[in-house]
């Protein structure tokens, strides 16, 4: 008897590695390659390199923490895929990743730039309109992520 | 047989990370000290707090996900058997 196609768990697992890898783009490119965006930065100025370090020790302890939401969520997408009432939607998985990213970025923002200020985007000059971009680009791309899971063909969703 | 395996694997794990060990610029540096003494100060607990508490929200969003996000079973296409390839 066929059985009635099951999605979450497959938008889940792809919303966590979305969160991961999400992290790790954000670890890489911002805090590694453009020096930006460091964990600390607004407590603990990159002024000296006792500061620097101290900045790189919390950022370290935060893309551990983003290796492990990528390792669970490659274990909840193994899980999916090996149960039958889920389907294996290429699009619905790739939105569901740029959801996840979106939801990184979005609650990365609220919480770390606006309420606790621990760091913001651009340290220097005027920090705002660049962590505005910041959250404008999570909602985006939860938009986007969203719109590409509706559209796929085997998964639909209420309105 | 066991224990020698154990005995291997612990000894290259050993050997694998030493080097980064007996390297750690932070164990053995004035700068180190300073680092260490920065990272582990009164603040410590707060900074520890604030790093890591996005972690566990992202874990809710992604359970109510899994648990509750809208999806319509009704109108959702009946499911691959198990036996059948998916796309």
């Amino acid at each position: 008897m066929p059985r009635q196609a099951n999605p979450r768990p497959l938008i889940a697992a792809g919303a966590l590695l979305g969160i991961g890898l999400g992290g790790f783009v954000d670890g890489i490119l911002f805090h590694q390659i453009l020096q930006l965006h460091n964990m600390l930065s607004n407590w603990v100025p990159r002024d000296t390199l006792v500061n620097e370090e101290i900045n790189m020790f919390w950022d370290g302890l935060f893309h551990a923490f983003t290796w492990l939401m990528t390792v669970l969520g490659i274990w909840l997408l193994w899980r999916a895929v090996n149960r039958p009432e889920v389907p294996r939607s290429g699009s619905a998985l790739v939105g569901s990743m740029a959801f996840g990213w979106g939801i990184f970025n979005l609650v990365e923002g609220v919480i770390d730039h606006e309420i606790l200020q621990v760091h913001h985007v651009y340290q220097n000059g005027s920090y705002v309109v660049w962590d505005l971009v910041f959250l404008a680009s999570g909602v985006i791309l939860m938009l986007t992520g969203w719109f590409a899971i509706r559209s796929t063909s085997r998964v639909r969703f209420d309105a | 047989m066991r224990i020698s395996r154990l005995v291997a694997r612990g000894s290259f794990t050993a050997v694998l990370f030493s080097d980064y060990l007996l390297a750690c610029p932070l164990c053995h540096t004035q700068t180190g000290r300073q680092v260490r003494a920065g990272i582990f100060d009164a603040h410590f607990s707060g900074n520890l707090l604030c790093t890591l508490i996005p972690f566990p929200l992202f874990l809710c969003i992604v359970a109510v996900i899994y648990y509750r996000f809208p999806v319509n079973t009704d109108k959702a296409p009946q499911c691959r058997d198990k036996r059948t390839p998916g796309r």
